[in-house]
């Protein structure tokens, strides 16, 4: 195989990221490398440097467009996190702002040297088919999450159509999971023979522990971002009905977004507010301690293309329970899967795993060995393999 | 001339229902009783009547040259009541006399290795429930999953039987043949030994496309085991009766190869014995000595299928740690509950040591996962204990006066309309001026709020076990004014 020159567009870069696309991208680009990949990464980011200081090889070169987007914006939220000063610099809505970072890419692309176009999620799409159209180079969609993930059904026809255009143009389609393969399959109408899974993985390191001091209550944790996909409500309410069976389980939601107001509201109407502690958004050297003061981890998601932090829990030796809408279930067996509207069947399982001795070891053991078989490397081979079928090697 | 024993084991286990936490203490049952049926009739259909058939068939057409052998549990047999035909089915091959019924533990459970007194117990019931239907007593013994030591071979010996079925593991033979008849150590049990290269050709490779003896044809079959003449006298083809249109569904082709290998191995000149007729027949060549459990799962042929992870061993231990208090205070159903809840099999869908490769045993699990099994399991085991804490008190705390006594601050009945009830007293006195609304709010069919706080807050755990389950004013009155009449009367 030969090594490929790859243009990427992608929407956040560590340390310039909020959510998993970030990480996901950063371990992504390593590992490439490793197979000789040289990748352009061109990103939006936030605020006045142009310069990214992390370059983590000379593989890996950045460019960032300043921009306001983020990976989970919504008209609503970009609005709202423009203040006046921005309001001026940036395109006053969200469709000016992304019609920008397209224009901006494009041109970047045009200064550049590539084999493949690799795109990350809805926002970089348009950059991706218009530089595929300038260049007559492949392009390969890699879908984290769509749409219908994201808005529970309330679904922006301007994003769909974005999506659905990408497909359509799109030479070959990444989806994370065999579960948003078949959401682009139902949703998009997209011919499966054009999707390949290539799962996520974590950077795994056999060694860990979980180092929890013996606390007398037990901590249920839920962590990710407060938004309406992924169920943060439902896990409300089962902790609702796991205090009224054992008022000694402590709650925590670790994460920012949108609902988090709202879901403080919640806890306190349902008088729970001093049993759930929120948390607010983590920094990274935060999330260790987070997973280490854990029982068990909760992802009780309505729609969840991956969701890599059920892998992280399980590196770190915390019991997962997650929903059955979800990718992860599908490389990380040793977990316990529920619907996530059954807030019955949730925290039958939260107190039925804390009660019982044996369970915890038993599936963090089990789940470490699966954990063993999973790594970006690999994931690497498989997307190396990918962009080697389509530039013709 | 080799003989051939061919024994088949038959057993459905009693699966449990999706038992919740929230269901602890509410007097639930913990069977699925939809589920079993549904498991049973599916097996009936595949499996049971068409290879009864055949069998009989065979017997009738070799004039019983064939013979075969069962092994048919007691919780099948319980779940079997219900459906005459199949239990007939069996009834008309043991008639003929070309049949040995074989005993084991009524519960198909791993008592062997957890307590002696306990195993008898459950042999006995089987041997009682194999004469009540089928009028027959056997001196043939396999234990569960055939779990296998030379004390297990004592213990059965001392109660009268004469051979034991266990597994011809490579590392107990030591380079001797598992074709012959031996005699375990320490006692005079006649051990016969499982061919497991021919059993398994049969029960898991026969429809093994990738295997290089597939297609197995009778005649092939039939031809491996002429081969051991001069080289054995006995080909022990032990296996799971569900072979035969479960395992092997009827499109592999394995009824036309049972119809027709029993035929082949006559026509060689070779014969088929019953365990009783093969111990009589031939003497045993040497002692064998299994001085470790052996048992003829897995390539390991030992007990990590069912008693190796935690978790089963957080159930196992729970389990058989209630043994001294059930047996000494518990009813007949909470005994036979909590032997149903020894069925090996709960303990085996509890094994995670194929779960994530996706192995076929998954196809047997009613489970999504190990761990749903266990704490389904565990649950069910909870509620259990509880159950028998309630009787351990009713028998142990029938009287006390201490009863009738106000109980601590904070700790008395608070009802709907606002009234307080801080004794047995007091709540006589209460429960008649009751309007409906607020009676019906405390007492009705979710829940007895009067016979819960009797049980949790005042400890008399008699009072409260009569009044759960009445609905009526009056009758709850005459309950408790009862009740202090006869505490007074101390």
């Amino acid at each position: 195989m030969v090594p490929m020159k790859v243009l990427m567009f992608g929407w956040e870069f560590p340390p310039y990221s909020v959510g998993g696309l970030g990480k996901v991208t950063y371990y992504l680009s390593n590992a490439l490398t490793k197979l000789g990949a040289k990748i352009s990464l061109i990103v939006p980011i936030k605020g006045e440097s142009n310069k990214l200081k992390i370059l983590p090889t000379n593989l890996i070169t950045i460019k960032g467009i300043n921009t306001l987007l983020s990976p989970y914006l919504t008209e609503k939220s970009y609005q709202y996190l423009m203040n006046e000063e921005e309001a001026k610099i940036y395109g006053g809505n969200l469709k000016e702002e992304i019609s920008r970072f397209t224009e901006r890419g494009v041109e970047l692309a045009k200064e550049e040297d590539f084999d493949v176009i690799h795109c990350h999620d809805w926002m970089t799409f348009t950059a991706g088919i218009k530089t595929k159209e300038a260049s007559g180079k492949p392009l390969i969609l890699h879908v984290h999450t769509t749409e219908f993930d994201r808005s529970c059904g309330g679904c922006n026809p301007y994003v769909y159509d974005i999506e659905a255009e990408g497909f359509s143009k799109a030479d070959k389609i990444i989806a994370v999971s065999n579960y948003t393969k078949n959401k682009i399959i139902d949703n998009y109408k997209v011919n499966e023979n054009k999707i390949e899974v290539v799962h996520n993985a974590i950077e795994f390191d056999s060694g860990i522990s979980n180092h929890k001091t013996h606390q007398r209550k037990k901590v249920v944790l839920y962590f990710g971002r407060i938004s309406m996909h992924k169920g943060p409500d439902y896990f409300i309410r089962a902790a609702k009905k796991v205090i009224e069976h054992d008022k000694d389980i402590v709650f925590v939601m670790a994460g920012g977004g949108e609902l988090l107001p709202e879901m403080v509201n919640l806890a306190c109407d349902l008088g729970i507010g001093d049993k759930l502690l929120f948390t607010g958004r983590l920094k990274d050297e935060e999330v260790k301690d987070i997973y280490n003061s854990a029982d068990l981890y909760v992802l009780p998601s309505v729609s969840e293309p991956f969701g890599i932090t059920a892998l992280e829990a399980a590196s770190n030796r915390v019991p997962v329970i997650v929903s059955n809408n979800s990718g992860v279930k599908e490389v990380l067996s040793n977990c316990f899967t529920v619907d996530f509207w059954d807030t019955d069947e949730m925290a039958n399982k939260v107190l039925s795993i804390l009660k019982y001795s044996g369970i915890k070891e038993e599936m963090s053991n089990n789940a470490h060995k699966e954990l063993k078989n999973i790594s970006w490397d690999k994931r690497a081979a498989e997307i190396n393999n990918i962009y080697n079928s389509l530039s013709g090697n | 001339m080799v003989s051939v024993c061919l024994y088949m084991h038959v057993h459905q286990p009693i699966r449990l229902k999706n038992f919740k936490i929230f269901d602890i203490g509410q007097e639930k049952n913990y069977f699925d009783d939809a589920k079993n049926k549904m498991y049973l009739e599916r097996i009936i259909k595949k499996s049971y009547l068409p290879t009864n058939k055949i069998l009989l068939d065979l017997i009738h057409k070799t004039d019983g040259k064939f013979k075969v052998s069962f092994s048919i549990t007691g919780t099948l047999l319980e779940q079997l009541q219900e459906y005459p035909k199949v239990i007939e089915s069996f009834q008309k091959i043991i008639d003929t006399g070309c049949c040995n019924l074989v005993a084991e533990s009524y519960y198909h459970s791993l008592a062997s290795v957890f307590s002696p007194e306990e195993f008898k117990t459950q042999i006995k019931q089987q041997e009682k429930v194999l004469f009540d239907i089928f009028k027959m007593k056997t001196k043939i013994f396999r234990n569960t999953e055939l779990v296998y030591q030379n004390e297990i071979g004592k213990l059965v010996s001392e109660m009268g039987y004469e051979c034991i079925l266990a597994e011809g593991w490579d590392k107990v033979l030591e380079g001797r043949n598992p074709c012959f008849v031996y005699k375990g150590k320490n006692s005079n049990i006649k051990v016969l030994l499982k061919q497991y290269k021919l059993s398994d050709d049969v029960a898991f490779r026969f429809s093994e496309r990738t295997w290089k003896s597939w297609p197995l044809t009778s005649d092939k079959f039939a031809g491996w085991i002429s081969n051991y003449n001069g080289n054995g006298n006995l080909i022990n083809l032990f296996m799971d009766y569900e072979t035969f249109g479960e395992h092997q569904w009827e499109e592999t082709g394995i009824f036309e190869f049972l119809k027709h290998f029993p035929l082949k191995i006559l026509e060689k000149g070779d014969d088929f014995v019953t365990p009783s007729e093969a111990i009589h027949r031939y003497n045993s060549v040497s002692e064998i000595d299994f001085p470790t459990v052996v048992s003829w799962a897995d390539s390991e042929r030992d007990l990590s299928a069912w008693l190796d992870n935690k978790m089963q061993k957080t159930a196992s231990s729970k389990l058989y740690s209630l043994k001294r208090d059930i047996l000494q205070y518990g009813d007949e159903k909470l005994i036979d509950d909590w032997r149903k809840l020894q069925t090996s099999d709960h303990f085996y869908y509890m094994c995670t040591k194929w779960f994530s490769d996706g192995d076929v045993h998954k196809y047997f699990n009613p489970y999504k996962t190990p761990y749903d099994a266990f704490i389904t399991y565990m649950n069910i085991l909870s509620d259990l204990a509880l159950r028998l804490e309630y009787i351990k008190k009713i028998k142990n705390n029938y009287m006390d006066k201490q009863f009738l006594e106000s109980v601590e601050a904070g700790k008395e009945f608070y009802t709907k309309d606002g009234i307080t009830i801080a004794s047995m007293e007091e709540l006589a006195g209460a429960i008649k001026t009751f309007d409906d609304e607020t009676f019906f709010h405390h007492v009705n069919e979710e829940r007895n709020d009067f016979a819960n706080w009797a049980r949790d807050v005042i400890g008399d755990f008699v009072l409260a076990n009569r009044m759960k389950r009445v609905r009526k004013q009056a009758t709850l009155n005459k309950i408790v004014s009862a009740r202090i009449a006869e505490l007074s009367f101390l």
